[in-house]
């Protein structure tokens, strides 16, 4: 029980972080995208302000992805689950959430061979050293119009698959009553239908 | 053995975005080249980086904040006025309704919830069945991602990397063809059904309705008229909608409160994220797809059975009917499209517009489609009506729908016309 409530913890926590920067970067991409329209008649172009929404929203994907697997509210497709009686359901559910913790490690693990710290550290930060000894060109690439570096966006991988990790820990956990599963855990009550929902 | 594992999770209820990444792992696995993997956090992390997408949030933002800000009365109120005393009237206001209601939100599920609330108490008060006004509410509802603008048609655009211009536009005459056809259905069934008459609204009425509900219009006429006028992309129209729509209900219906936006951001971020997140694996699905040559296989087999584009379209129509079944809209675009969209552009010289137009609105149908249609659901549980009593009711608009697929799918003209 003390381990379920931790990870519960711990993914609650995640939680408030996450709702905090789905809210920014929403309004973020909307400010962006307006500023460059309405600039435009004084002929003014902010080159940088479209791309800087597109690193936004494609922030805000892996963000609101995560936050709707502790929801659960992620696309899926439930016939089974209304087929069968709620023991049968809960038995999915477990599955469904082994597979995701599992998916969440194996993209951890894809995510350090793509950043490689270790070999980062054998070449003694240096960049140069580090793309020849991997052909590697993570460090150099730069972003077209803004010219920042590229692996600063890029970081939103390894932090997605770290919190889907926790978040399909803590449903796991949930799952074999290990914890009681709060009402809302995502705190996204109210969130309007989408096409992408297939079932109940 | 990678198909198997991909029907495994999906049916155990893996959420699908979860199914197309691992189903991406196992492919590169199998292919021997596990190289691939290093590209595989990046190749998801690409697949989003498109500025067509960027209408996306910001077509749901319009939504929510007119959600925030009222509309859906104004906009009934206005239908009223082109519709006189016909029996059925309050039907075809609905129908009206949902078209104007269409030209603001882009998805179908988001404005079946909306318009149901208001339409069927309505309808239930004039004299109709529940039933019957629900099934209207929700067929109506599916004008919502057909007439521009579409979150479907902006993640087909995306997938087939076309216009997304040319995919919004494409979607006006399916819309109002298929608004035609519904209307029709509406009194044809009125010969048969005793419809209550609808009343007839005094001009000083209609004036008040007009006026209330003009600003509304603003928002559709700024999205279109920039798009279709060239002076600007659909993101950028899509922007300059979240101002109208923002602007409005401030000012106008002084519905939106500076306290709401919190929430209106976050839900706009959660359903963002539903498309995106598969639009990210849909990416990394396709990308392993190429490695597996499953088009190449897929390709082969359709050509020994359709021998011709049209045997071609009506083969697919029938597979995507099915498919339908049990997965519908997004999700179901993006596992059908990257095996789809080559055949038929490459071998049986399909344009992309016109292939995009009648899968979408065929995966849309499904969405009404039992047994996993959740816009079905969501209409029957807003108006507490049983569902699969609701389809049964509302069996003659699909059977309309399925009908305006099939001219969709013979006569291109009508996605291809507004084509540069």
């Amino acid at each position: 029980m003390l381990i379920g409530r931790a990870v519960q913890s711990f993914s609650s926590a995640l939680v408030a972080v996450e709702r905090i920067i789905l809210m920014g970067l929403i309004a973020g991409i909307a400010c962006l995208v307006l500023a460059n329209v309405l600039s435009r008649p004084f002929g003014l172009t902010i080159a940088w302000a479209d791309e800087l929404a597109i690193y936004s929203m494609i922030l805000s994907a892996f963000v609101g992805a995560s936050l709707m697997l502790r929801a659960r509210t992620d696309p899926a497709v439930k016939l089974v689950h209304e087929v069968f009686g709620p023991r049968l359901r809960r038995v999915l559910f477990t599955l469904t959430s082994i597979v995701s913790v599992a998916f969440g490690i194996a993209l951890m693990a894809l995510c350090w061979r793509w950043f490689a710290p270790l070999q980062v550290i054998a070449a003694g930060f240096d960049a140069a050293t580090f793309e020849g000894n991997t052909f590697n060109f993570i460090y150099t690439e730069t972003t077209p119009v803004m010219g920042l570096p590229a692996f600063w966006f890029f970081l939103v991988m390894p932090w997605f698959a770290f919190t889907i990790t926790i978040h399909a820990l803590a449903n796991l956990l949930e799952d074999v009553a290990l914890a009681d599963r709060p009402t809302d855990p995502a705190r996204i009550a109210g969130s309007t239908l989408e096409e992408g929902r297939v079932a109940r | 053995m990678t198909a198997a594992i991909f029907i495994a999770l999906l049916l155990i209820g893996v959420p699908v975005g979860l199914v197309l990444s691992i189903a991406a792992m196992a492919f590169i696995q199998a292919s021997g080249n596990p190289l691939l993997f290093d590209s595989f956090a990046l190749t998801m992390f690409s697949a989003l980086d498109n500025f067509g997408l960027l209408a996306i949030p910001l077509f749901i933002l319009i939504g929510e904040l007119m959600n925030s800000a009222g509309i859906t009365q104004r906009l009934v109120r206005l239908a009223a006025v082109f519709v006189g005393a016909l029996r059925g009237g309050l039907a075809y206001i609905n129908l009206l309704a949902n078209m104007l209601v269409a030209s603001i939100l882009g998805s179908a599920t988001a404005q079946i919830a909306m318009m149901s609330q208001v339409m069927v108490p309505e309808m239930e008060r004039a004299g109709y069945r529940r039933d019957f006004a629900t099934g209207v509410t929700a067929f109506g509802g599916l004008l919502g991602p057909i007439i521009p603008p579409s979150i479907v048609f902006v993640v087909y655009a995306v997938l087939a990397q076309i216009a997304v211009r040319d995919m919004l536009l494409a979607g006006i005459l399916p819309g109002i063809l298929l608004t035609g056809l519904f209307l029709g259905t509406i009194a044809l069934l009125g010969l048969t059904h005793p419809y209550p008459v609808g009343e007839r609204m005094p001009w000083r009425a209609r004036l008040i309705a007009l006026r209330d509900a003009l600003p509304m219009l603003l928002i559709p006429v700024v999205i279109i008229g920039t798009i279709l006028g060239g002076y600007g992309s659909p993101t950028e129209a899509a922007a300059l909608g979240c101002l109208c729509a923002a602007l409005i209900g401030f000012f106008v219906t002084r519905t939106l409160r500076l306290s709401d936006l919190p929430q209106v951001l976050l839900r706009t971020g959660i359903n963002t994220a539903l498309v995106l997140f598969l639009v990210a694996a849909a990416g990394v699905f396709s990308w392993a797809l190429i490695f597996g040559e499953v088009p190449q296989s897929a390709a082969a087999f359709i050509q020994s059975v359709a021998t011709s584009p049209i045997t071609f379209m009506l083969l697919v129509l029938v597979v995507l009917l099915l498919v339908g079944t049990v997965i519908d809209g997004i999700p179901g675009l993006i596992m059908v499209v990257p095996i789809l969209l080559p055949i038929a552009t490459d071998i049986y010289g399909i344009h992309p517009v016109h292939f995009g137009v009648v899968v979408s609105v065929n995966l849309i149908l499904g969405l009404l489609s039992p047994p996993v249609g959740i816009g079905l659901y969501v209409a029957a549980s807003v108006a507490g009506v049983n569902a699969l009593n609701l389809f049964r009711v509302a069996l003659p608009f699909f059977g309309v729908a399925c009908l305006a697929l099939l001219i969709l799918v013979l006569v291109p003209w009508l996605s291809l016309a507004f084509l540069k």
